[in-house]
């Protein structure tokens, strides 16, 4: 399996590419821009975008979602029905997908947006804005920042202390360095 | 992308080296496993999915040569040099680095997060979304060097250099300082 980190500069977010060793169909996370150099990425190594997998509904993780489906047939999977006016199959918490030979946990991170979701694929969580390196994503009250907090605890630190942690804005992390040091996870939620 | 496939010793939760069935660690067969290391760092230069975790590596030479997705996550580096070498989505988490040269290197989303750095050269290098989070880090130089939205939270630093860098969306968040020189980089644009 092969993993491609693309740089979304137009809202500073990240895209991911997961395909085979060789040439074959492959899955993007998140599509913040589909760009010339995406393009290429996809190309070059012969995959065709066969489904989209997105962390929650923000149009800055999902910009590049139209200019993919004038090039790809793609399914998109996501916690809302429905995105830019896009059609979606719609996942939850718990649900298990075998897509293009990887299977995908999905797990639920309420708190960001209702909708936030991150996907479990081999060694790797996908955590979009729910959680970052050292950070937690933007809530709208604290009542939400609570939810999040909680969710990663129960549904993320659980997970084996290894893992490679890709969140959709900023550096990659694992499991153990986020229990170790992002201070949001450990914080006093009486007050909220 | 490496595999954390799990070492063959009952309860042992690192990562196999290389392709054995055990840990450094537990390898019997050590000598033999560093000699091969040698010999592909010596024949190749391009390496993906490299799987060294857990290993003790002492004045060897990883410069000019590109990695791409390999993990060398809690293992122990003196005195080695990776300087002019590629780094994408490679994992040094939990790690030593005593007097080791990063200089000149091109890094993406690499992880650095709980090591401890001591009297090393990251001089003029382009460090992208690296995860610099809770490291221990003492007479060491990231001077000359675009650390673009890399993280620094929950980090010792003491007599570092960021001289002259850009730290446009790096975060110092909750990070202990002493004598740290910012001087001539645009420390208006990172977050402390």
């Amino acid at each position: 399996m092969k993993l491609f980190f693309h740089f979304a500069y137009t809202n500073l977010s990240n895209t991911y590419l997961i395909g085979p060793e060789d040439n074959g169909d492959a899955i993007i996370i998140d599509p913040g821009v589909m760009d010339i150099k995406l393009l290429g990425i996809i190309e070059g190594h012969g995959y065709y975008i066969r489904n989209i997998l997105l962390t929650h509904a923000h149009e800055g993780h999902a910009m590049g979602l139209k200019t993919l489906l004038r090039i790809y047939k793609a399914d998109i999977y996501s916690g809302c029905d429905k995105i830019m006016g896009i059609p979606a199959k719609k996942i939850q918490h718990g649900d298990t997908l075998a897509l293009d030979n990887f299977t995908v946990d999905v797990i639920g991170l309420p708190g960001h947006t209702g909708d936030s979701l991150s996907y479990k694929i081999k060694d790797m969580v996908f955590t979009g804005d729910a959680l970052g390196a050292g950070t937690v994503g933007p809530t709208v009250h604290g009542y939400a920042h609570a939810m999040n907090i909680n969710s990663l605890n129960e549904r993320i630190l659980s997970l084996d202390e290894n893992l490679l942690i890709f969140p959709g804005h900023g550096p990659p992390s694992t499991v153990k360095a986020e229990a170790l040091f992002n201070s949001y996870l450990s914080e006093d939620l009486s007050n909220h | 992308m490496f595999d954390l496939k799990k070492c063959g010793k009952k309860d042992c939760n690192n990562s196999v080296f290389l392709d054995y069935d055990y840990c450094y660690l537990h390898l019997t067969e050590k000598e033999q496993a560093f000699s091969r290391l040698k010999e592909l760092l010596e024949k190749e230069n391009k390496f993906i999915s490299l799987n060294l975790s857990c290993g003790e590596f002492s004045d060897l030479d990883f410069s000019e040569k590109s990695f791409y997705g390999c993990n060398f996550s809690s293992s122990k580096f003196t005195n080695c040099k990776f300087s002019n070498s590629l780094l994408r989505v490679t994992f040094f988490d939990f790690s030593q680095f005593i007097s080791c040269n990063f200089s000149h290197t091109d890094m993406q989303s690499c992880v650095f997060a709980g090591s401890v750095i001591d009297s090393c050269n990251f001089t003029e290098s382009d460090i992208l979304h690296g995860n610099f989070n809770g490291i221990r880090c003492r007479n060491t130089k990231f001077d000359d060097s675009d650390l673009y939205f890399s993280h620094f939270i929950n980090a010792t630093l003491d007599n570092v250099g960021f001289i002259d860098c850009n730290i446009k969306k790096v975060m110092y968040l909750k990070s202990e300082m002493s004598d740290v020189s910012f001087k001539y980089s645009n420390y208006e644009d990172a977050q402390f």
